[in-house]
């Protein structure tokens, strides 16, 4: 900075020209580490040594996990097991004929959901729909595109009239295969060129494999391994023996060493004489190349031992120059007393060697004779008095380039190889003779007539034969060699690709074609053996399009375009409905809110939401058990009561909503068990299980008493309407009141009658699922599984325990000793013990309780039981939620003269349920995972299924590959879940109230 | 006017009649409680009498007899003295230990772990959070049911190798005279500095080089074709940490530097080494080789771990280190009362430890003294026992491993594991691949919870308590240990005690991965013997006690930690 001279001072510095420079300096730019990515780099991830280490570490650590989850996903995992068996993941056995429930199920929760968040949220979020956009167009359009650029890999068959043998394992190369084929298909068979070179081919081979050619395969693959593992063994061992013969310790510590050397001698192989008359000469080669080494080494010593200058003069003065001739080599002008010795030297050997003693001075001529020149060669002479080098000469006829040089690191690896090789039997495509025999190949219908192809000879070396489909159905294969030819021919096939066989017929897992005809026969009546998937499943390292195409793509087709071919509903049906319904609620909500109070705009539409996310249990209900006329007639009643409260002047807001909703279910369901106890056979047919459960526990039928039932059924909810809605509205006049009370009844009787009188009317066969819509059956629990028993029990778990879990937590409150006692008694002994233990004891006593549970299924003890151990812990949550109230709550409602029920009900409940829904949303995770130990109980949850599909033949050894995929759906479900619970906790008490 | 109505009321109450009675609130709620507890048993009874009914027709009466009788339950992972011919009682015993065994472990390495990704959670490294975050995320939304089935069919049956395989590796490994080098280059780097306080840093950095180098120089001996890379990667790091000597910030330049001298010592060391082989003062390799035998197999078979055995002395050996606790304690309190009566701060702890220790080493020599038999019966070719004296018997190795507490001196032994030629285990410990799963799945499970608990535990501690440490001139530790600690403790401990109880009840799970835990057991006894009601109890009775004792310590250690208020 410049800084001014002070004014007052003029006369000090008259000529000073003072410039004052009022701008500032030009800002330095900060420092490149402290903004930007640098910055931020610097200060997460590497703030600190300790810091970067962890960094680093982390960083590998992620690297290696997802590059070896990729690549075993990729190239190993076998996903099959998935993709067929995604319905019974979804809901298990359930009928096929009465899918229909779930779609219909689903898409309701769709509408539902769509029109709640988008009634929720009151916009439409360009990011939320970005991110749909990106995750759903891709993954609608990769199964097209992937299909459309990727071919079907190769299969490979083998056709051949020995057995291959591979380990224990003896293979029969199958004359004629059946498989089906579309119409315009094209199924085109040539040699695998590409594996019959060598074993490492072989090896390598990737694509759909029968049993023989796999066994061609595994045997290439041992044969390479043990020839590995020779070599790798071969040389240590070699090591180890010559250590142990001087007397070193060797390489093996001794209990080792007995179990390596057994290892070495059980991969040995005994070879033919002319392999062993090769590793005869690989050997005579590596112990020549070890002499070599040596003389080299004593080479290089001796001209390390040579003085700097020579201290006598070493010449050739021989006339005669060149080989098979004698040379004299002359030593002059020593002056050093010793013994002289002059050594001929072709290629690192000694040749000839001549001594003699000197004296001081003089000259001496050596003469090498003849014979010791034979050829040419790489001569020289060295000089040595007294056994130390004094001179080297190269002869002058020597070839420097013939010098010999010791074998690469490559070629000596090259020939321990090789002789590791001829240790070894011999190349599995040498003794199978493989693809040198031409192949007769004919396809025939069904029934044996050939294609017009007709047959057609696959010649070593020839052109691939193709054969023209012509319509849907089974065909046969036939591959011959004729008898007089030995050998194996490995074919590669395009149009064959496994089949699973199921009960409905055969799907071919490449591109699911479904075919329902049964297999052909042969003569003998017995059915072909066909291309299944337990025979002919794809080996070898995977590439990408492989994956893509065989795994990646069907199962994305059965998720998008056919979720169970009788009726369900695929995703985008779902998410269209989504849509449709999101654009309704946005509207509603933007309709709704419009009238409502300035304080809470959106009071409304997020009390619509709640209500519509509500009545996903019922639709659930409608669903899975199937609407029988009880089930319809709550429906009807619900309506009414609903209808009624509104005409009487409440708002439909407050009708379904707190404390009210608790009241009108209990009613309900009180109505459902006086219906059932007095007239259970005229509501359900004689073989649906619960409700005669129920009839049979609460005593018999007592004759038909309908009319009082709809009595009751219209009567009570109406009642307790009018109750509330009177205490609240009184701005109706009586005649009124009558008028609105009287429409809604007939609303209300219309609802109930009509599915009496359709019920009269259609006069449905209970048992013929085919009849029209038929929603009066009830599925079948005991066929209830994967992700719909998982999310049944988790929803009704959770709906049925909070009355009971309410009434415990309001008993563990009370001042009452014996009530008190009692249930802080239930809650503690259920909570002490094991969910496992809970279901088992579930499971196994309910049947036992009351002879009509004997034939309960086991899913409503499993419920049964999950009600009251989650009931324990709801009751505890609330328990909390009462406590968060202050007392001041409490005492202000005494001082209003209320009565402890009513304190109870409309004070202190209301705010503790808003206080704990974050922790029940916990419970509600926590239960759908627990929903897993169904499995051990005998249920077919997600798990179950798991276990199921991984003892099936045909998925042997998938256990990892359902284990992710069952883990993803799990962790996908409760993150989720866990997710809207921590906005819910985020965003405070404040919107949970509105909530 | 009060006073009339008073009046009046006791009136009224001279004549009550017998209806005044049902609308006294006190006499409603007596009789509703009693209506309701008769309700209840009524309820009870009508269903217990069912179940009676029910399996009585089945000729199975609840009774307690049963246990006595023959079970016939096969357990793998028991105590010695267990077989599938003793009673059900016993079987059920055997269940309730292995229960036991699961859930401490379980227990200890779930806090452990838990508390060690809690602290991770709330690194200011961004990928290490994440990673944690994604850890115990992926844990806490996952069941941990499919877990087990992960950790026992996937890990320990799949992965694990068939044939056990030793860790370390045996075989011969090479110590480096460089290891000498580098601390005596340690020291001269720490003189040059002329530093008065210990060079923390750059020790850490040269410990760090050691690890690499300890990691690199086997490759470099054993494996010429990895020497190109290693090399390449050697030469890369040293540059990397020469830059980071020059350049980087204060904080890194004392590792950069210890590390640099770490690793150039090695390679002057090795330098040295063969300067010496070339002169002569070394033989040969020999000097450098090591035979390194393996402390740990693992194999689906299990894992083997070394065997801590107690001796025939160890009695005597225990005496003295319980005096030495005993005398511990003592001076504990003693000098705690006397730092609180004088004010005069005294270390106890080193007091505590050093009794321990002195008495440890003391009966450790007396234990060691003790005679022991000298002569060892051993059978002959013919069936004759002949007395041999002890030392021959240990040249020829006849004695057996179940002898070796009779003649060891040690109180106690470890032995490490050996297999015979059947690769089975001959000497050692083994951890059966059920235990080790379900162990494990539960120590991971739980401690995604417990990281979670920890992580809300730590910052419920207020900001400024960690800054007004840091103000006071607190070391990290000492804020760490006095201040953040002791506050989050009090929010930890209740939700922990939660969490143990979890995993206590989540043990029973061990029935997925066929560990004969209580539930296995138990369930195996009721289906066998049809005792369902008796069999429930029981379970009932094992998981209640367990509950019951975790939540009691959990309660007593609460009772602690919270603030004392006046």
């Amino acid at each position: 900075m410049t800084t001014s001279q002070p004014d007052n001072t003029p006369d000090t510095m008259p000529e000073a020209k003072v410039s004052i420079n009022y701008e500032d300096p030009p800002t330095k730019p900060p420092p490149l580490l402290s903004t930007g990515v640098l910055a931020w780099i610097r200060e997460n991830l590497f703030s600190s040594p300790f810091d970067a280490a962890l960094t680093i570490f982390g960083a590998a650590f992620i690297v290696f996990a997802i590059v070896g989850l990729l690549n075993w996903v990729i190239s190993q995992g076998d996903w099959f097991a998935i993709t067929f068996n995604f319905e019974q993941y979804m809901y298990g056995r359930f009928n096929t004929t009465e899918v229909w429930r779930l779609g219909l199920f689903a898409l309701l929760v769709a509408f539902t959901a769509g029109t709640a968040i988008a009634a929720y949220f009151r916009r439409i979020s360009p990011v939320f729909m970005l991110m749909l956009a990106i995750i759903y167009i891709p993954v609608l359009l990769l199964p097209a595109i992937v299909n459309a650029t990727i071919a079907l890999p190769e299969s490979y068959v083998v056709a051949g009239n020995m057995n291959v043998v591979s380990g224990t394992v003896t293979e029969d190369p199958i004359e004629i295969v059946a498989f089906t084929a579309q119409g315009g298909e094209t199924v085109a068979l040539h040699y695998a060129d590409e594996a019959d070179n060598s074993d490492t081919d072989l090896a390598n081979i990737a694509g759909f494999v029968d049993d023989a050619s796999n066994a061609l395969r595994t045997a290439a693959i041992n044969r390479l391994a043990n020839i590995a593992r020779f070599i790798e063994l071969d040389e240590d061992v070699q090591i180890d023996a010559a250590a142990l013969d001087e007397g070193e310790a060797g390489l093996f510590i001794p209990p080792q060493r007995d179990t390596i050397l057994r290892e070495y001698e059980s991969l040995q192989y005994t070879p033919d004489e002319d392999q062993l008359a090769r590793i005869a000469e690989i050997e005579q080669i590596l112990a020549d190349e070890a002499d070599l080494r040596e003389a080299i080494a004593a080479e290089e010593e001796m001209q390390a031992a040579l003085p700097p200058s020579v201290p006598f003069a070493l010449e050739q003065v021989s006339e005669t120059d060149g080989f098979g001739r004698p040379v004299t080599v002359r030593i002059s002008d020593y002056s050093q007393e010793g013994t002289l010795r002059v050594a001929l030297y072709n290629n690192y050997q000694e040749v000839a060697t001549q001594r003699l003693d000197i004296d001081e001075s003089g000259t001496v001529d050596v003469t090498f004779e003849a014979e010791d020149i034979p050829g040419p060669g790489y001569y020289y002479v060295y000089a040595t008095i007294d056994d130390v080098p004094r001179a080297r000469m190269d002869l002058s006829f020597s070839d420097p380039s013939a010098i010999l040089t010791p074998l690469s690191e490559e070629e000596r690896a090259a020939l321990v190889t090789e002789r590791g090789v001829l240790l070894q039997p011999e190349a599995v495509i040498g003794i199978y003779d493989l693809n040198n025999v031409p192949v007769a190949i004919t396809i025939t219908d069904r029934d044996g007539n050939p294609l017009p192809e007709g047959t057609q000879t696959l010649e070593p070396g020839g052109e691939a034969v193709s054969f023209e489909i012509p319509e849907d159905g089974w065909y046969l294969l036939q591959k011959e060699i004729a008898s007089e030819d030995e050998g194996v021919a490995l074919l590669s096939v395009q149009g064959l690709y496994p089949l699973f066989e199921r009960t409905t017929g055969f799907q071919r897992m490449t591109d699911g074609f479904e075919i329902s005809a049964p297999i052909p026969r042969d003569a003998n009546n017995e059915d072909y053996p066909f291309y299944k998937l337990t025979e002919n499943k794809y080996r070898g390292e995977r590439p990408l399009g492989d994956y893509l195409r065989v795994y990646l793509s069907p199962f994305f087709t059965k998720t998008m375009f056919r979720v169970g071919s009788s009726g369900g509903i695929s995703l985008q049906t779902g998410l269209v409905a989504l849509f449709i319904a999101g654009a309704a609620g946005y509207f509603l909500a933007r309709m709704l809110d419009r009238n409502s109070p300035q304080q809470v705009p959106q009071r409304n539409s997020r009390r619509i939401s709640t209500q519509l996310l509500l009545s996903i249990p019922f639709f659930m209900f409608l669903a899975v058990i199937g609407a029988d006329l009880l089930a319809l007639s709550l429906l009807g009643a619900w309506v009414a009561y609903v209808i009624l409260s509104y005409f009487i002047g409440l708002r439909v807001g407050n009708v379904i909503s707190g404390i009210q909703l608790l009241a009108v279910s209990l009613v309900m369901l009180v109505i459902g068990a006086v219906a059932m106890y007095f007239a259970p056979e005229l509501i359900y047919g004689a073989d649906s299980s619960i409700p005669t459960i129920v009839a049979t526990m609460f005593g018999s039928a007592a004759g038909s008493r309908l009319p009082i039932t709809f009595a009751v059924i219209l009567a009570l909810p109406g009642l307790i309407a009018v109750w509330y809605g009177s205490a609240q509205q009184s701005s109706l006049t009586r005649s009124a009141l009558m008028q609105r009370i009287m429409i809604a009844a007939g609303v209300a009787i219309a609802l109930f009658v009509i599915p009496v009188l359709y019920n009269a009317a259609v006069d449905v066969n209970r048992d013929n699922p085919d009849a029209f819509i038929n929603i009066f059956v009830h599925t079948d629990p005991r066929r209830w599984g994967g992700l719909l028993l998982a999310a049944f029990i988790t929803v009704y778990g959770i709906i049925l325990a909070f009355p009971l879990g309410i009434a415990l937590a309001l008993g563990r409150r009370s001042e009452l000793p014996a009530i008190k006692l009692i249930s802080t008694l239930i809650i503690e002994l259920v909570r002490g013990t094991p969910f496992i233990v809970v279901l088992f004891a579930g499971v196994l006593l309910i049947p036992f309780a009351n002879p009509a549970f004997a034939e309960i299924p086991d899913i409503y003890s499993a419920l049964a039981a999950t009600i009251v151990f989650i009931a324990a812990y709801l009751a505890e949550n609330v328990r909390g939620g009462l406590q968060s109230i202050p007392p001041g709550q409490d005492e202000a409602a005494r001082a209003l003269g209320l009565s402890g029920w009513q304190i109870t009900m409309f004070i202190t409940l209301p705010q503790a349920l808003r206080a704990v829904i974050p922790a029940l949303v916990g419970q509600f995770i926590s239960l759908f995972k627990d929903t897993s130990l169904l499995a051990i109980v005998g249920l077919i949850d997600l798990t179950g299924v798991t276990n199921q599909v991984v003892v099936a033949q045909e998925f042997i050894g998938t256990r990892k590959e359902n284990l992710l995929f069952i883990t993803i759906l799990y962790f996908v479900i409760s993150y989720i879940m866990s997710w809207v619970s921590r906005r819910i906790e985020e965003s405070g008490s404040g919107s949970a109230r509105r909530i | 006017m009060a006073a009339q109505t008073h009046q009046d009321s006791t009136l009224r109450g001279a004549r009550p009649s017998i209806f005044s009675y049902f609308r006294d609130i006190r006499v409603i709620q007596v009789v509703l409680q009693i209506v309701f507890i008769i309700l209840l048993v009524s309820i009870l009874s009508f269903v217990f009498i069912n179940v009676y009914n029910s399996l009585a027709d089945r000729n199975l009466v609840p009774t307690f007899r049963f246990l006595t009788t023959r079970g016939g339950i096969p357990i793998s992972d028991s105590p010695a003295w267990y077989t599938p011919d003793e009673s059900y009682g016993e079987a059920f015993f055997v269940g309730v230990i292995n229960t036991i065994r699961a859930v401490s472990v379980g227990l200890v390495g779930a806090t452990v772990i838990g508390i060690l990704v809690g602290i991770l959670l709330l690194s200011n490294n961004w990928l290490i959070r994440n990673i944690s975050r994604i850890y115990v995320e992926i844990l806490r939304n996952t069941p941990l049911l499919v877990q087990l089935y992960f950790w026992y069919f996937v890990v320990f049956l799949e992965a694990l190798p068939k044939d056990p395989t030793g860790l370390p590796a045996p075989g011969v490994t090479s110590i480096s005279w460089s290891v000498p080098i580098m601390f005596l280059l340690i020291v001269a780097i720490t003189l040059l500095a002329r530093r008065t306080n210990f060079p923390t840093r750059m020790t850490v950095g040269g410990l760090l080089g050691l690890i690499v180098m300890a990691a690199v120089r086997p490759a470099l001996l054993d494996n010429p074709t990895t020497e190109g890379i290693v090399t390449i990667g050697m030469l890369l790091l040293i540059g990397i940490f020469l830059l980071i000597s020059f350049f980087a910030p204060k904080d890194w330049r004392g590792l950069a530097t210890g590390f640099l001298a770490m690793t150039v010592g090695t390679i002057l060391g090795a330098g040295l080494f063969q300067l010496f082989e070339y002169f002569g003062v070394v033989a040969d390799g020999q000097a450098l080789n090591l035979s390194v035998y393996p402390v740990f197999y693992y194999s689906v078979k299990g894992i083997f771990a070394p065997e801590i055995i107690p001796t025939a002395v160890f009695g005597t050996w225990a005496v003295f280190v319980a005096i030495g606790v005993a005398l511990a304690i003592v001076l504990w309190m003693l000098a705690g009362h006397v730092t609180e009566t004088t004010g005069k701060p005294v270390p106890r702890g080193t007091y505590a430890i050093l009794s321990i220790v002195i008495f440890s080493v003391i009966g450790w020599g007396i234990a060691g003294a003790q005679a022991r038999p000298t002569t060892i019966p051993i059978e002959g070719d013919e069936g004759t026992v002949e007395l041999v004296p002890y030392d021959e018997a240990l040249e020829s190795g006849d004695i057996l491993f179940e002898d070796w507490p009779l003649y060891r001196t040690e109180p106690v032994i470890i032995a490490t594991p050996e297999l015979n030629r059947f690769n089975n285990l001959e000497i050692g410990f083994v951890l059966q691949p059920q235990y080790s799963a379900l162990v494990l799945g539960l120590i991971v499970y739980t401690s995604a919870f417990i990281a979670e608990i920890v992580r809300a535990g730590i910052q419920a501690v207020p900001y400024g308590q960690i800054e007004a440490a840091r103000a006071l001139g607190l070391s990290t530790s000492d804020t760490l240990l006095r201040v953040i600690l002791p506050q989050a403790l009090r929010v930890i401990i209740p939700p922990l005690g939660n969490q143990y109880l979890n995993l206590s009840k989540n043990s029973s799970l061990a029935a997925a991965v066929a560990f004969a835990d209580t539930y296995q057991v138990g369930t195996t006894m009721m289906n066998q013997s049809g005792q369902s009601i008796t069999g429930f109890t029981m379970l009932l009775i094992v998981y209640l006690t367990l509950s019951l004792l975790i939540s009691v310590v959990m309660n007593i250690v609460n009772g602690r930690f919270q603030i004392v208020t006046r």
